[in-house]
């Protein structure tokens, strides 16, 4: 529809700039209602490191083109785009994955949230029990023995 | 899988922000949730417990296709230990889920090749009140009437219905006002009872299904009785490509997958 693409530049905490078509950065509801409150040229964020802002750039600018060049997205760039979201997580490693998820809830792109917590919730699917998942992700368990003990026992489940 | 070695350091799991964790639990499974991410810390045990994970429970999602085939062949050479032992499972998961979610459940679906028996069926209407839509599993063993459960109207079944079980249904589930049976396998006398039974249906739904053969009652005294007691009645065009080349057994496959999940009724899409 236009011609002349506007172009943004965000400027992550650690002071790393990208430079965006104002399409890219409507993906996100924040970045859109920011864009459109303050017509500055640049835009710093201060809560997201240059490493992660990066690749909300990169997941938006995708899904951006995507939808621009389908028109109403055919099923076939819609099949692209998911193999692309597929390779997207799964090249990274569960820290990227933390610090996405805290972007994009922020930044407050529902598709690339959504995509992330998938992502969480197949490794947690991946593992066999609930210490599994406590090492998988680092967490240290808060219960004292005896509440452990007790919260198995709460919702014991035997299946064979 | 991943070893999260970075993350140890910075990323903390433990503290994610509650509605964020509601995301990535709605994307597990109900065992998966109860028995693994409920356990990991008392952060993840308190979102777990979050309502609007329990809203809809749907235990098929729990079997994998390889074991709910698995289970499928297992079922042909069948015994009374079988049986007892997949009623269990069913009363144990149920008993397991209502510590999660209290009375928050409006939408129940077992799974398809779990059995149940009056005992589940009544631990289900005692513990969860608010249930509206229920879909059972192919092996329902009903056999005490008289007890039943109010508040359920919309219905959902698969199974074989026979003249049996329709009183049964008949008896048990008095106001139902909706009931959907498609891809079920059905008797024409079963039908027929729940027609004239089912005081509060408004709309029944026979698509897809297959027969019985019964001389005794017809299509045309069904839809007859249908019209004198004002009950919607839907069933497939004769030529419907959805039934061509079925065979019986296809329902098994149907359960679950999209084309069962919606409905000519649509307050039992799920």
């Amino acid at each position: 529809m236009e011609n002349e693409k506007k172009m943004i530049t965000l400027k992550s905490s650690d002071d790393v700039t990208f430079e965006v078509e104002e399409a890219v950065v409507l993906e996100s509801q924040f970045l859109s209602h920011l864009v459109q409150d303050c017509p500055a040229p640049e835009h710093k964020i201060k809560e997201v490191t240059g490493k992660i802002l990066s690749k909300v750039v990169e997941y938006c600018e995708k899904h951006v083109v995507v939808v621009v060049d389908g028109g109403d997205s055919s099923s076939s760039s819609g099949d692209d785009l998911k193999k692309w979201d597929d390779k997207f997580i799964k090249e990274m490693d569960l820290s990227t994955v933390y610090d996405l998820i805290a972007a994009a809830n922020y930044l407050n792109i529902q598709a690339l949230l959504d995509l992330m917590c998938q992502r969480v919730a197949d490794v947690i699917t991946a593992c066999k029990d609930h210490k599994e998942i406590r090492e998988t992700l680092g967490i240290v368990s808060d219960y004292t023995a005896e509440e452990e003990a007790e919260v198995l026992k709460e919702n014991e489940w035997a299946f064979d | 899988m991943d070893k999260a070695d970075s993350s140890k350091q910075v990323s903390k799991w433990e503290t994610l922000d509650r509605d964020i964790l509601s995301v990535i639990f709605r994307k597990l499974n109900v065992e998966d949730l109860t028995m693994g991410a409920s356990r990991v810390c008392i952060s993840w045990f308190l979102a777990s417990h979050n309502k609007s994970l329990w809203k809809t429970i749907d235990l098929e999602k729990f079997q994998e296709v390889d074991k709910r085939l698995k289970t499928l062949l297992s079922r042909i050479v069948f015994t009374e230990n079988f049986k007892q032992s997949f009623i269990n499972e069913t009363s144990r998961s149920l008993r397991n889920i209502t510590k999660f979610s209290r009375s928050v459940p409006e939408n129940l679906f077992f799974g398809c090749c779990s059995s149940l028996d009056d005992e589940c069926l009544m631990l289900a209407a005692a513990s969860m009140p608010n249930i509206e839509k229920l879909a059972l599993p192919r092996w329902c063993y009903l056999s005490k009437v008289g007890e039943r459960c109010s508040n359920l109207t919309n219905f959902k079944y698969v199974g074989c219905l026979g003249k049996e079980t329709a009183e049964k249904i008949v008896s048990y589930l008095k106001n139902i006002e909706r009931l959907s049976l498609q891809y079920a396998y059905i008797s024409r006398p079963g039908v027929l009872r729940l027609i004239t039974g089912l005081q509060d249906l408004v709309i029944l739904n026979i698509s897809h299904c297959r027969e019985f053969d019964d001389e005794t009652v017809t299509m045309e005294n069904i839809v007859q009785a249908a019209n004198q007691k004002h009950v919607q009645f839907i069933r497939c065009s004769n030529n419907c490509t959805g039934c061509k080349d079925k065979r019986w057994f296809e329902g098994f496959r149907s359960y679950g997958s999209e084309s069962w999940r919606n409905d000519e009724i649509k307050e039992l899409e799920l």
